[in-house]
């Protein structure tokens, strides 16, 4: 009897002891290619495999029937197979066009957060593009592309934002391995705080996208992936660089294999600070002196796409000093001096976070993401001291599913909190201004959220929506919609419509109210912001025999239903901190043109148009430093032995109007409206066998806006404004620098 | 008949190294054989990319793995199945790839092949 219950528990064993192996290729335009991460499906079973990195497969099928293989992956035809007596054999996919560029995108990226990104336009920054510039901080990654503009925030301490669509940084969301770690406090600083060198590739779609990953995001989504740890391809990178500034930046990133199955990466990245520079001679340092370390540890564990557990880890500390302000200011002497002006800022930030999952099979997985981090900033600007903590925490619990070969559906859950304690003091109020004081911010929110991606033949639905419970406004609904469909071979159109949410971080992320001298008025309870977004845009491919050419032209509708930002017009002394319920909008319109001649040229250009403004009774206000008119164009050449690289990039950009000076007296009045100006910036690179040595020059014109701070002599005084920041100040930067790879 | 046609179809899919078949079928037996290869000219920094990228998109090859490259000799070891690709095969498509130095130049030589037992 025993026997017979070890028999009938063999049984299915027994059946399903045949396995099948083979080998998976797409057809390309250059040959034959294998494609890693294919999903095979016995047909009318759950049982199914992916392919590995060489594009083998092994799937175990019962042995009795006769067995059809589904064969898929993005941007190729899916075929079904007939397997018959064979037990190795290969398959060919032909390519699909309409969908090749989808297949492009999840294809380097991997991993599941991008398949909700299908239908959607994702513009790609990979490690080669990261080359082509020196790229020493994510601010400066975006040089060859015209969605993102980096903005500066406070010229004295050369803190930046990432704008899209003409909107301020805060209304985008920067996701870091796909987990939001740039928020609140951590916001002012945080886009520089991650080095090059650490950056594998860099996602960046337009308007409200999926809503996995919260509700904000209004004007877009930018996506940093960190490098993994890859001990085969990359065991030790080190990359030193030095500017005419005398700035120096030192990386080093090491790679390891932990036992069998985790992977280690840890990075370290130091800065030193510049020699001290004041070229316009207003005793005010042209740069800030900066000074940072970052330690980042990543573990790895297995892949996403095989069966059973997978886990990343990710680890940082970061510890940051910026100094800035008169070249005679001392930061130990001097702060909180009401005789030498300066600023400094020091903040330290341990961070947190882990994507773990279990894959059931090739149809389904759950995975948990959850990140922390902790700012603790101490800063003065001039007399106002501020300090912040800032606790962030994050979670979110989703589960995928592949339904119906034609859907892919998740769903989950999400909780966020937040505790933001802010401090204002001021050593000296002879500018008499009532915003001292303590400050708390706590927000407990959790949601859930439901995302289903519709594939059809031509087109492709992604519909997701999540209600998520904030503490003072209630429940909250936010849904949003993807269409896209391929109209031939060659074009795809896509449109989208969505709704998103944010809540005001008010010093935190609008360091403009700390360095202004203006007094803050809060006039009411604020809300939350919250705005609508549609776009439309159509991308067109043509290739040649030696000649590649893309098109894609994008327009984007941006309207607000309540908007918070500091009103500087009312009153010359004061910032009015209120909702704004009336008209506020920004209307995008770009247009791209890439060329890829014989795989050794490459052209880029890029236009934008920006319109963004509110209106006030009849008055249409227009945004101030936003440039309406705005062109780039990057050029790269690349001999076919890849031993050398040359790279130009240029900017211009038109008139940005500037806010309105007609309250102030006659000596400190700005112009309406700003000086076009162009940049450019070149580089060139010696690539040998572990070794590349680059140099290069930014602005290399020397265009410099001289004197940019108002009532500079008088840094104490009423009129005193450090935000009048609308070009580039520091002129021109040489660099050299030297990356080994072992 | 119809095992001569699945030889010679396995014949056109060996002959055309970029086939163009849709599926290909089976040859009678297939043995999974293990093998290093030791190649010489390898110098710049593509070199083993290309050599690995070629050998990646054949059909029938499983695995491809290299130490790091060196001129003189590079180990790169190769798992495949006999019924196909041949070593023959896998041979003369190392020293039939073009280098990254100059255009038409073919610098690779294998200089031995030894053969391991398949893991």
């Amino acid at each position: 009897m025993r026997f017979l219950f070890l028999l009938a528990s063999l049984l299915p064993c027994i059946l399903f002891a045949q396995s099948i192996k083979g080998k998976i290729f797409g057809q390309t335009p250059s040959g034959n290619e294998i494609l890693p991460g294919a999903t095979l499906t016995l047909l009318g079973t759950s049982q199914g495999a992916v392919s590995n990195e060489f594009g083998v497969f092994e799937i175990n099928v019962p042995a009795t029937i006769e067995h059809r293989l589904i064969v898929s992956f993005l941007g190729f035809k899916t075929d079904t197979i007939a397997v018959g007596e064979r037990t190795y054999f290969s398959v060919y996919l032909s390519p699909d066009p309409k969908n090749l560029e989808a297949a492009t995108v999840v294809a380097q990226q991997g991993g599941s957060f991008i398949s909700a990104l299908q239908g959607i336009k994702v513009e790609v920054i990979n490690q080669k593009e990261l080359t082509k510039a020196a790229c020493c901080d994510l601010a400066g990654c975006f040089e060859t592309q015209g969605t993102i503009q980096a903005q500066t925030t406070n010229l004295l301490l050369n803190s930046k934002e990432l704008r899209i669509l003409g909107l301020s940084g805060t209304y985008n969301q920067i996701l870091v391995d796909g987990m939001p770690m740039i928020l609140g406090g951590s916001f002012t600083y945080g886009i520089s705080s991650i080095p090059g060198t650490l950056v594998d590739q860099i996602f960046v779609a337009k308007g409200a996208n999926s809503v996995l990953q919260g509700f904000e995001s209004i004007s877009g989504q930018v996506n940093v992936v960190l490098k993994e740890p890859n001990p085969d391809k990359e065991k030790i990178l080190l990359n030193a660089y030095l500017n005419s500034f005398g700035e120096k930046h030192l990386n080093a990133n090491f790679s390891t294999t932990l036992g069998k199955n985790w992977k280690s990466l840890t990075s370290l990245h130091l800065v030193q600070p510049a020699s001290k520079r004041d070229r316009d001679e207003d005793t005010f340092l042209d740069l800030p002196l900066l000074t940072r370390l970052a330690i980042y540890q990543k573990f790895t564990l297995g892949d996403e796409q095989t069966a059973g557990w997978s886990s990343k880890i990710g680890l940082r500390y970061l510890d940051e000093k910026r100094i800035g302000g008169q070249s005679n200011f001392d930061a130990k002497r001097d702060q909180g001096s009401n005789q030498v002006y300066g600023q400094v800022v020091q903040y330290q930030q341990p961070e947190l976070y882990t994507k773990t999952a279990y894959r059931f099979n090739p149809q389904s997985k759950i995975s948990l993401i959850a990140s922390a981090f902790q700012h603790q900033q101490s800063a003065w600007f001039g007399v106002t001291q501020y300090t912040s903590k800032h606790l962030n925490a994050y979670a979110n619990l989703q589960y995928e599913q592949l339904w119906a070969q034609k859907h892919d559906l998740k769903f989950g859950f999400s909780y966020r909190h937040l505790n933001l304690a802010e401090s204002i003091r001021f050593s000296n109020n002879d500018l008499e201004r009532t915003f001292a004081g303590d400050y708390l911010r706590q927000e407990r929110t959790p949601g859930m959220f439901a995302e289903n991606v519709f594939n059809f033949d031509q087109f492709s639905i992604i519909a997701g929506a999540r209600v998520d419970h904030h503490r003072q406004f209630g429940w909250q609904f936010v849904p949003r919609l993807t269409l896209r469909y391929n109209a031939g071979d060659a074009t795809v159109i896509r449109a989208n419509v969505g709704r998103g949410l944010r809540s005001v971080n008010l010093f935190a992320e609008n360091i403009s109210l700390l360095i202004s001298s203006r007094d803050i008025q809060f006039a009411e309870k604020l809300d939350l912001e919250k705005a609508w977004n549609t776009g439309i845009n159509l991308t067109h491919t043509a290739s040649g025999e030696n000649l590649v050419a893309t098109f894609s032209t994008d327009l984007y509708h941006t309207r607000f239903q309540n908007q918070i930002f500091p009103d500087y017009d009312s009153d010359p002394s004061l910032a009015i901190i209120q909702n704004f319920r009336g008209t506020s909008i920004s209307n995008g319109f770009q247009f791209d043109a890439k060329f890829v001649v014989a795989k050794i040229f490459e052209a880029k250009f890029a236009y934008n148009f920006l319109d963004v403004y509110r209106r006030t009774g009849e008055r249409k206000i227009q945004l101030p430093f936003n440039a309406k008119h705005r062109l780039m164009a990057a050029f790269s050449y690349e001999p076919k032995n890849k031993q050398w690289h040359a790279d130009v990039n240029m900017h211009w950009m038109g008139p940005q109007r500037l806010p309105d000076t007609r309250s102030l007296p006659q000596s400190f009045q700005q112009p309406e409206f700003s000086r076009a100006f162009s940049v450019a910036n070149v580089q060139f690179t010696k690539v040998w066998k572990k070794l590349d040595l680059y140099g290069g020059c930014e602005n290399l014109f020397d265009f410099r806006q001289i004197r940019p701070i108002i009532n500079w002599q008088n840094p104490f005084g009423d009129y005193f404004d450090t935000a009048f920041a609308w070009g580039p100040t520091r002129g021109r930067e040489l660099y050299v620098g030297v990356r080994m790879r072992l | 008949m119809k095992n001569l046609f699945a030889a010679l179809l396995t014949l056109v899919c060996l002959g055309c190294a970029q086939g163009l078949m849709a599926q290909s079928a089976q040859a009678a037996k297939d043995e999974v054989k293990v093998v290093t290869v030791k190649v010489s000219g390898l110098c710049c920094n593509g070199d083993l990319a290309t050599l690995k990228k070629k050998l990646v998109n054949q059909e029938g090859i499983d695995e491809v793995s290299a130490d790091n490259a060196k001129k003189e000799a590079t180990n790169i070891k190769v798992k495949y199945h006999t019924a196909f690709i041949s070593e023959a095969k896998i041979r003369s498509l190392i020293e039939k790839t073009e280098g990254c130095e100059k255009d038409g130049e073919m610098p690779y030589k294998v200089k031995a092949v030894t053969y391991l037992s398949p893991q």
